[in-house]
C-alpha cells in the first residue's frame, strides 16, 4: 500500500512538471482583448470570426465614432465551430447586447488543422475545450483549405505534444516572444498592420467561385447551419441579439453572399454584407493603399475605413448606448486607449 | 497504432490494469484478446492472416503429434511460406494478383499489402511445427493457445522471435501483480523510447542525404562518414530501442522475453557481430536452417564418403560452409527479395565461411602471439574493422542502388570549403549540418545523448543500471527518473508524421 501511495505521488509530481513545461513552451498566440481595469465591463458587443474581423475592425474607431464599447473575438481561419466555443467561453465571463458574426467561416467546415491549433491553444482547459476537439473534424475534398497531413487531436489536447521542441528556442530569444510578430500590435481583440500590399490585377469584389477559382463552399454546409443555430441559442438564452456580418474580402464569393441573405430571411436574422457595390463605394476603399497583405486583409488605414462604416451600421441597434457626455466611468479609459492607437497610427 | 505513441500507452494501461484484475488462469484469454484488438486497430482486417497461420500450425502441429511425415512437414512450411510470399512480395506476381489482393480488402494503399508482424509469426510457426515434428514440444491442442503465441502483441511489431516452449509456459501459469515488474518494466521502456526518439529520430536526419538519395554535392567528405555512421547506429538504436520497449511491456506483464541484442558494435569478429544482433533471428536461422542442412540424411552421406578423400576435418567444414550459404541466403530472402540484401547476405556469408575455413589458422595465429592478441590496441583495432564491416554491410542493404553506394564512398575526400568549425557552426550563413537538416541544440542532444547511452550501456556490462537505481535514496531516485522522463518527453523527436514507425517493421 505504501508503495502505491509513492506511486501515486511520484505521478502526480510528475504531471505537475509536465504541465509546468506545457506552459512554458506553449507559444503565446494570444492577442485578445486587454480586459483589465474593467474596461470591457457591460460591453455592448462582440464582433466574432476570423481574420476577417481582427484585421479588418477596429473597436477604438467604432468608440470614436459611436461611443459604444466592444471587442473582437476572433482566431485566424476560426471555423464556425471554433467561434461557437470562443464564444460561450466569451459568454462566461460577460454577455454583450449584440453579437456581430462575420461569415467568412461559412465558405469551409472545419478549416486547417494548423490555424485551429491557435484557436485552441488560447482557450481555457475546461470540459467544453474537451468537447471541441472531439467534435472537431477535417475537411472534405471540397474544401480549399484541408491539410493533407494527418493531424493529431493529441496537438490540440496537449499542446506539449507539438511544442516540445521549442525549448531550443532558449537559443534563438524567441521562447517568450509572440508566435507570430504581426500580434505585437492589437487593440481590443483588433490586430493593427501597417504594411502595405498592392493588388497586381483588378480583382473583383463578390466574384463567382469560377471567378474565384478556388474551392470553397457555395451553400451554407449543415455543419455550419448546426452551429449558427447553436450560435443564436447562446445568444437567445443569454439575452444577446445576433447579426449576420461579412466584413469586405475579396475572398468572399458570390454565391455565398446569396445563400446567406436567402437563409438569413430564411430564419430571421439581420445581415449586413459590405461587400455590395453600394457598401463598398460608401467605404472608399483605396485598392493601392489600404491592404496589408495578399489575402485581402486590411492594414490600419483600411481597417479604419471599415470600422467607420460598420460603425454607421452598428447605430441602428438600440441596446447599445453612447456612453460618452454621460459622466460614464468608462468614458476616460476608452479615450485614452484611442489615443494610444493614434499615437501608435502616427509612429 | 505504432508502439512509440500515446495511443499504445494508454491501451497498455488498460490491458495490464485489466489483466492483474483477472485470476491467473484466465489472463491469457485477456492477452490474446487485447493481442487481436492490438492487430486490429494497427491492420484492420488483415488480422485473418495470423488467424490463418496459426490454423495451419495447430492442425499440422496436432497431426505431427501422431505422425511425423516428412511429406506433410514439407507441405505445412510451404502453406505457411507461400502465404508470406503471396502478401509479402505480392509485387512480384503482377497487377493483377495485387488488384485482386486489394479486392479482398488487403492494401488500402498502394504498395502497402503486407500484414503487420508477417514475417515473424510466419517463421515463429515453421520454429514451432519443426519443434513438434523433432519431438521438443508436444502438440499444442489449444487453437487459441497457439494464437495467442503467433499474435501475442508485444512482439508481434519487430520480435523478438519467440519459441512456443518459453512463452506458452509463462501464459499458462498466470502472474500475480510485483511492484517490481512494473517499475522495471517501465524503465525498461522509457530506455527504448530515449534510444528510438532521443538518439534514432536524429541519426535519422543526419543519414537521410543517403537513404533518400540527396546527392553530396554541397557536403564535406566527413559528412559521408558520419551518415554511414549515422545509419547504422540508426538501425541499432532503432531496432533495440523497439526491443526495450517490447521486453518492458512483457515484464510489467510478467512474462520474460528473450533479448535481442547484446551491445552488438563491441564485437570483435563478424561471427560474434551476428551472434549479438539480431540474436533471435541468428538463432532461428541455426536451429532451424543451420542444424536441417548439417544434420539432414545427404550430408551426413557426404561426410561419410569423402571422410576418406579430403579428411573428416575438411568434409565437415564444407558441409558447414554449405550451411552457412543457406543461412544467408534465408537471411536475406526472408528481409526482402532484392539485389542488395542479396548481395548483403552473401557479403556476410563469405565473411564468416573464410573465418570458418581460416578458423585453424586464426586459432595458430592468436596462441603464437597471445601477448599482442590480448593486448588492448589489438582488441580496439579488431572492434573497429568489425564495425567497419558490418556497416558497410548495413550500408550497401539502404542505398538506392550499389552503384550509388560506390559513388558516395568517392565523395569522402572532398575537403570541407570554409574553416571546418564552420560545417557545424556558421556565423555568416547556413552551416553544412542546417543543410543536412539538424541544428545546433539537435546535434548537442545527439552528441549527449550517445555518450549517455554509451555510459548505460558500460554500466550495464556489470550491473543492471534499473537494480543500482532501485538501490538510491528516493530522493535521487526520484530526481533521476523524472529528469529522464522529462529528457525523453521533451527532446524526443515526435509529433512528426514519421516517427511512429520502426525501420525493422518492414521486414
Amino acid at each position: 500500500m505504501k508503495k502505491f501511495a509513492k506511486a501515486v505521488v511520484f505521478c502526480l509530481l510528475l504531471a505537475l512538471l509536465l504541465a509546468l513545461f506545457n506552459r512554458i513552451l506553449m507559444p503565446d498566440t494570444d492577442f485578445s482583448a486587454d480586459e483589465r481595469g474593467g474596461v470591457l465591463d457591460g460591453a455592448d458587443y462582440m464582433v466574432v470570426g476570423t481574420s476577417n474581423v481582427f484585421y479588418n475592425v477596429n473597436p477604438l474607431v467604432i468608440w470614436n465614432e459611436t461611443g459604444f464599447t466592444g471587442y473582437n473575438v476572433s482566431s485566424e481561419q476560426a471555423p464556425l465551430i471554433i467561434s461557437y466555443y470562443e464564444l460561450k467561453n466569451e459568454f462566461r465571463k460577460r454577455v454583450p447586447k449584440v453579437v456581430f458574426l462575420d461569415c467568412g467561416a461559412f465558405e469551409y467546415n472545419y478549416g486547417t488543422p494548423s490555424f485551429n491549433q491557435l484557436s485552441l491553444d488560447k482557450m481555457p482547459f475546461n470540459f467544453s475545450k474537451l468537447e471541441l476537439i472531439a467534435k472537431l473534424g477535417e475537411d472534405d475534398e471540397n474544401n480549399q483549405i484541408k491539410e493533407r497531413n494527418e493531424y493529431s487531436k493529441l496537438n490540440y489536447l496537449i499542446p506539449l505534444y507539438k511544442f516540445h521542441e521549442r525549448w531550443k528556442e532558449i537559443f534563438s530569444g524567441t521562447l517568450k516572444s509572440r508566435y507570430h510578430s504581426k500580434y505585437e500590435h492589437t487593440f481590443m481583440g483588433y490586430v493593427a498592420e501597417k504594411s502595405n500590399y498592392v493588388y497586381e490585377k483588378d480583382y473583383k469584389w463578390l466574384p463567382t467561385l469560377e471567378e474565384f477559382g478556388g474551392t470553397w463552399l457555395t451553400e451554407i454546409s449543415d455543419l455550419n447551419k448546426e452551429y449558427l443555430e447553436k450560435i443564436r441559442s447562446l445568444c437567445e438564452d443569454n439575452g444577446a441579439e445576433l447579426v449576420l456580418i461579412k466584413t469586405p474580402s475579396k475572398g468572399w464569393i458570390l454565391e455565398m453572399h446569396d445563400a446567406v441573405t436567402e437563409y438569413a430571411k430564411e430564419i430571421g436574422l439581420p445581415f449586413f454584407d459590405m461587400n455590395t457595390e453600394e457598401a463598398l463605394d460608401k467605404i472608399g476603399i483605396d485598392e493601392n493603399k489600404d491592404f496589408a497583405d495578399s489575402s485581402s486583409h486590411f492594414n490600419i488605414y483600411g481597417a479604419e475605413k471599415v470600422s467607420r462604416y460598420l460603425a454607421q451600421y452598428m447605430k441602428q441597434y438600440p441596446t447599445m448606448n453612447d456612453r460618452r457626455g454621460k459622466k460614464d466611468p468608462l468614458e476616460t479609459s476608452w479615450n485614452q486607449m484611442y489615443q494610444e492607437y493614434l499615437e501608435y497610427r502616427e509612429t | 497504432m505504432s508502439l512509440v505513441s500515446v495511443y499504445f500507452l494508454i491501451f497498455l494501461a488498460v490491458c495490464v490494469l485489466v489483466y492483474y484484475l483477472l485470476p491467473g488462469k484466465v489472463q491469457w484469454i485477456w492477452l490474446l484478446l487485447s493481442s487481436l484488438v492490438f492487430y486490429v486497430l494497427c491492420d484492420f482486417g488483415l488480422v485473418i492472416i495470423p488467424i490463418l497461420d496459426a490454423l495451419i500450425a495447430w492442425i499440422f502441429g496436432n497431426v505431427f503429434g501422431t505422425k511425423k511425415k516428412k511429406g506433410l512437414m514439407v507441405l505445412a512450411i510451404f502453406l505457411l511460406v507461400a502465404v508470406l510470399i503471396l502478401l509479402k512480395y505480392a509485387g512480384w506476381f503482377g497487377t493483377g494478383w495485387t488488384d485482386l489482393l486489394s479486392l479482398l480488402g488487403f492494401g488500402r494503399l498502394p504498395g502497402y499489402l503486407v500484414p503487420l508482424g508477417i514475417s515473424y509469426f510466419t517463421i515463429m510457426a515453421i520454429a514451432y511445427l519443426v519443434d513438434v515434428y523433432r519431438g521438443v514440444v508436444p502438440a499444442e491442442t489449444s487453437y487459441p493457445k497457439l494464437l495467442l503465441f503467433l499474435s501475442f502483441f508485444p512482439i508481434i511489431t519487430q520480435g523478438p522471435i519467440c519459441r512456443y516452449k518459453e512463452l506458452s509456459e509463462q501464459f499458462a501459469t498466470g502472474h500475480k501483480f510485483r511492484y517490481e515488474n512494473l517499475t522495471f518494466g517501465i524503465q525498461r521502456m522509457l530506455w527504448g523510447f530515449f534510444k528510438k526518439l532521443v538518439i534514432s529520430e536524429r541519426l535519422a536526419v543526419l543519414s537521410m542525404h543517403i537513404t533518400e538519395g540527396w546527392g553530396t554535392s554541397s557536403y564535406s567528405g566527413i559528412w559521408v562518414i558520419v551518415s554511414i555512421f549515422a545509419l547504422s547506429f540508426r538501425l541499432y538504436m532503432d531496432f533495440s530501442g523497439c526491443i526495450d520497449i517490447v521486453i518492458g511491456v512483457g515484464e510489467i506483464l510478467g512474462i520474460r522475453l528473450p533479448e535481442n541484442f547484446n551491445h552488438s558494435y563491441l564485437s570483435r569478429t563478424i561471427p560474434e557481430f551476428w551472434r549479438r544482433w539480431h540474436i533471435t533471428l541468428g538463432t532461428w536461422l541455426k536451429d532451424y536452417v543451420m542444424y536441417s542442412i548439417t544434420m539432414s540424411k545427404p550430408a551426413k552421406e557426404f561426410t561419410k564418403r569423402a571422410k576418406k578423400g579430403i579428411g573428416r576435418k575438411a568434409a565437415a567444414t564444407i558441409v558447414t560452409c554449405v550451411g552457412i550459404l543457406f543461412v544467408w541466403l534465408v537471411y536475406a530472402l526472408w528481409h526482402d527479395i532484392s539485389a542488395v540484401f542479396l548481395l548483403s547476405g552473401a557479403f556476410f556469408a563469405v565473411i564468416i565461411i573464410l573465418s570458418t575455413v581460416f578458423d585453424p589458422l586464426i586459432r595458430k595465429f592468436r596462441k603464437r602471439f597471445s601477448k599482442l592478441v590480448e593486448s588492448i590496441p589489438y582488441k580496439i583495432f579488431m572492434t573497429l574493422r568489425t564495425m567497419l564491416l558490418s556497416m558497410m554491410g548495413a550500408y550497401f542493404v539502404f542505398m538506392p542502388t550499389v552503384r550509388d553506394g560506390a559513388a558516395y564512398l568517392f565523395h569522402i575526400g572532398k575537403v570541407p570549403a570554409g574553416k571546418i568549425t564552420e560545417m557545424v557552426v556558421n556565423s555568416d550563413g547556413v552551416s553544412e549540418l542546417q543543410i543536412l537538416g539538424l541544428d545546433l541544440p539537435d546535434f548537442l542532444v545527439l552528441v549527449l545523448a550517445f555518450i549517455l547511452w554509451i555510459v548505460v550501456s558500460r554500466l550495464h556490462a556489470k550491473k543492471d543500471p534499473r537494480e543500482r537505481i532501485a538501490g538510491w535514496n528516493i530522493v535521487i531516485r526520484w530526481a533521476v527518473l523524472v529528469v529522464f522522463v522529462l529528457v525523453v518527453v521533451l527532446l524526443g523527436k515526435y509529433g512528426g508524421l514519421d516517427t511512429g514507425s520502426f525501420v525493422y517493421q518492414a521486414f
